[in-house]
């Protein structure tokens, strides 16, 4: 029971989260669209942080009232239309690879609750998982920004994918060998 | 395989067929197919015992060691 109850609620979160990640990107498109009205309506949305590399947006304040004095600070309506459509690209691509992990978690769970922990599917998504985590180290160790008639170059090692990939292709040889040790018991009648 | 199995000559010494034996013995006719065929890796002591109780005979008569 204490089992069913864990993956039960493992599977609650992992829904959230595809949930959330579903809505980050709708939010994120009507904000495109509607800049395009009135970019002057995001003068607090500071994105300084969204143009470094990393693995997803990273931090977007939004200031209710005035922001604080920061020369280095960059603001949503001081970007150019090329560069919203770059971080509109990053946002799909990493939302994309956060999707097809969760769906990837979610399956996994799922046959776990069917008990069929260790059969082959698993394996196959938990290298489906690792593989998504190594895209998503190699896309986000570095980010390229255009502000003010300036190019500038962000490096960063994302330490969060690829510890992730590093974890599934660990699981992926454990369920291997669960796989082989069922194999085995199963033949002792 | 070393161990030989001889479940096949006991149920014919019985006149019992594998789906009669299966039913009284509780185990599925397909992992009686595989000990029968010697593709088990193993036997449980409580399934060798319950063959043994339905086929009246002793463990030697179902499992044969043979060399090489």
């Amino acid at each position: 029971m204490n089992r069913n109850k864990t993956v039960s609620i493992a599977l609650v979160i992992c829904y959230i989260i595809l949930g959330l990640s579903i809505l980050l990107v709708a939010i994120w498109l009507i904000v495109v669209v509607h800049w395009h009205y009135s970019p002057d309506a995001y003068q607090r949305v500071d994105v300084t942080q969204t143009l470094k590399a990393g693995y997803g947006l990273g931090d977007i304040k939004l200031y209710l009232k005035k922001p604080p004095l920061n020369e280095a600070a960059i603001y949503l309506n001081q970007l150019d239309a090329s560069m919203l459509y770059w971080l509109t690209i990053r946002t799909f691509i990493f939302l994309g690879i956060n999707v097809m992990i969760i769906r990837s978690i979610i399956k996994i769970l799922q046959s776990i609750q069917d008990l069929k922990t260790f059969y082959d599917g698993n394996i196959t998504y938990l290298k489906a998982i690792a593989k998504y985590g190594f895209l998503a180290t190699l896309l986000s160790f570095f980010n390229i920004s255009y502000f003010q008639s300036e190019f500038d170059f962000h490096f960063t090692i994302p330490f969060a994918p690829l510890i992730l990939a590093s974890l599934a292709l660990v699981l992926a040889e454990v369920f291997k060998e669960g796989k082989l040790l069922l194999e085995d018991k199963n033949l002792i009648i | 395989m070393n161990i030989v199995v001889n479940l096949d000559v006991m149920m014919a010494k019985r006149k019992m067929k594998l789906k009669e034996l299966s039913e009284k013995v509780g185990i599925s006719m397909t992992n009686l197919s595989l000990l029968k065929n010697g593709k088990v890796r193993g036997i449980r002591f409580n399934t060798l015992a319950l063959i043994c109780e339905t086929l009246e005979c002793q463990p030697g008569d179902i499992l044969e060691y043979r060399k090489g």
